[in-house]
């Protein structure tokens, strides 16, 4: 129990050091919990944060002309079974 | 099935759930399918001169049809172009402009190329394609002005149609891609090899940013990347920085910076070295290589003078590497 206290404090030091609040910024005002799950989830904490949307409001900008849902190319389904 | 995709675009290579939405902003995975959001969907349209882009040694004088979508796949603290690249299609107002469009648009204005430009026309990949197989039906030119953060697949595809390209090379050193860019250094380096072995016109910017990468070093280090890989032909164009975006607390390049980085990468062996969003007494002319004679004069992106032929100094006859589009003297 002492060892894993002691190596989620030091993750969670890392994750300090690592987020400049550059990146940060952009997701808001996170706590430490969420930085370390970041971390964790996400090896690239320099870039853009992947985004969840609002379905409903994307469909109705396309609806209003001002988005498209264009097939794009250059993408693979992923199948959960081979991660 | 999940539902889940990886785009496999560039380098990020974000997967997704059903419902997210890359780094770049503008696509979506739709119920286990990548869509683009921003197809056909310019939020910047504009005629400008080549010069511009800035390509030097590439048709001069012509003007180009320019386009660009919201969106990037890069996160630049310093970006000039924030307020589009940095955008969600959703804070923008796009005008509506399907290829064919662009395409009737360029050759209405006269235009002798089509651009795909001011953001990143990486993300919007199907259109920058698109555009580009009708412009080169229609007998246009294509330029890419890119930070080329692209997997080496779709750029394959792209390529063939791409007559010219602008390539930013912010730093030769990863740290900087990573802390200040959001991205890395590699597929960069990558991209611009292989613009250059398809057959491509390529050039090169490096937008120098005060006390981040203006050392010698850095640019000793970028200057000699270009020589070696890209070769002492390819023109380099050190561009000023202005304060921007996530970047206000720095002052704009100063000239002598510039100047001092022209010096530097001429020294070291390239041809062709030019300062950008400056008023310079000789950084925006083009010299010829051999004899040192002035060939391109330019009244900012105005060419005043030329004194090609036939791709050859006009003094000396020796060769000069672009692409040019006459020969006669302005």
């Amino acid at each position: 129990m002492k060892i894993c206290i002691t190596a989620l404090m030091m993750l969670m030091s890392f994750s300090l050091w690592v987020n400049d609040g550059k990146s940060q910024s952009e997701e808001g005002d996170e706590g430490f919990l969420s930085g370390f799950i970041d971390l964790v989830e996400e090896n690239r904490p320099w870039a853009k944060p992947i985004h969840r949307v609002d379905m409903d409001r994307m469909r109705e900008l396309k609806e209003m002309g001002l988005l498209t849902f264009h097939q794009a190319s250059w993408f693979v389904e992923v199948d959960p079974d081979e991660r | 099935m999940s539902g889940r995709v990886q785009c496999v675009l560039c380098p990020h290579l974000c997967e997704l759930a059903p419902g997210e939405r890359g780094r770049c902003t503008v696509r979506l995975n739709r119920d286990g399918e990548l869509v683009s959001l921003v197809y056909g969907r310019p939020v910047a349209v504009h005629v400008d001169p080549v010069e511009k882009k800035p390509l030097f040694h590439f048709m001069p004088g012509i003007d180009v049809f320019s386009i660009a979508t919201a969106g990037c796949n890069l996160r630049c603290d310093f970006c000039q172009n924030w307020e589009i690249s940095q955008a969600t299609p959703e804070e923008v107002s796009p005008y509506h402009m399907p290829p064919e469009a662009v395409v009737e648009s360029a050759v209405e204005y006269s235009c002798g190329a089509v651009a795909y430009t001011y953001t990143e026309p990486i993300v919007y990949f199907e259109y920058t394609r698109d555009c580009a197989r009708l412009a080169r039906e229609a007998g246009l030119a294509n330029i890419l002005v890119t930070a080329g953060y692209i997997n080496p697949g779709p750029l394959a595809e792209l390529a063939p149609y791409i007559d010219a390209a602008n390539v930013d090379l912010k730093s030769m050193s990863d740290s900087y891609y990573r802390n200040t860019c959001g991205g890395t250094l590699q597929p960069v380096l990558n991209t611009i090899t292989a613009l250059k072995d398809s057959g491509t016109w390529v050039e090169v910017t490096n937008l120098v940013v005060p006390t981040m990468n203006d050392s010698d070093d850095d640019i000793d280090a970028l200057a000699s990347w270009v020589l070696n890989n890209a070769g002492a032909e390819t023109p380099l164009h050190f561009s000023r920085f202005f304060p921007m975006y996530r970047m206000t607390d720095l002052p704009p390049t100063p000239v002598d910076t510039l100047k001092r980085a022209r010096e530097r990468a001429l020294e070291i062996g390239l041809h062709h070295v030019y300062v950008g969003n400056a008023v310079t007494s000789d950084g925006m002319m083009t010299v010829c290589p051999r004899c040192g004679r002035p060939l391109i004069e330019r009244h900012g992106y105005m060419v005043t003078s030329k004194r090609i032929r036939n791709g050859c100094c006009d003094y000396c006859s020796a060769p000069v590497a672009g692409v040019w589009n006459g020969t006669e003297d302005l």
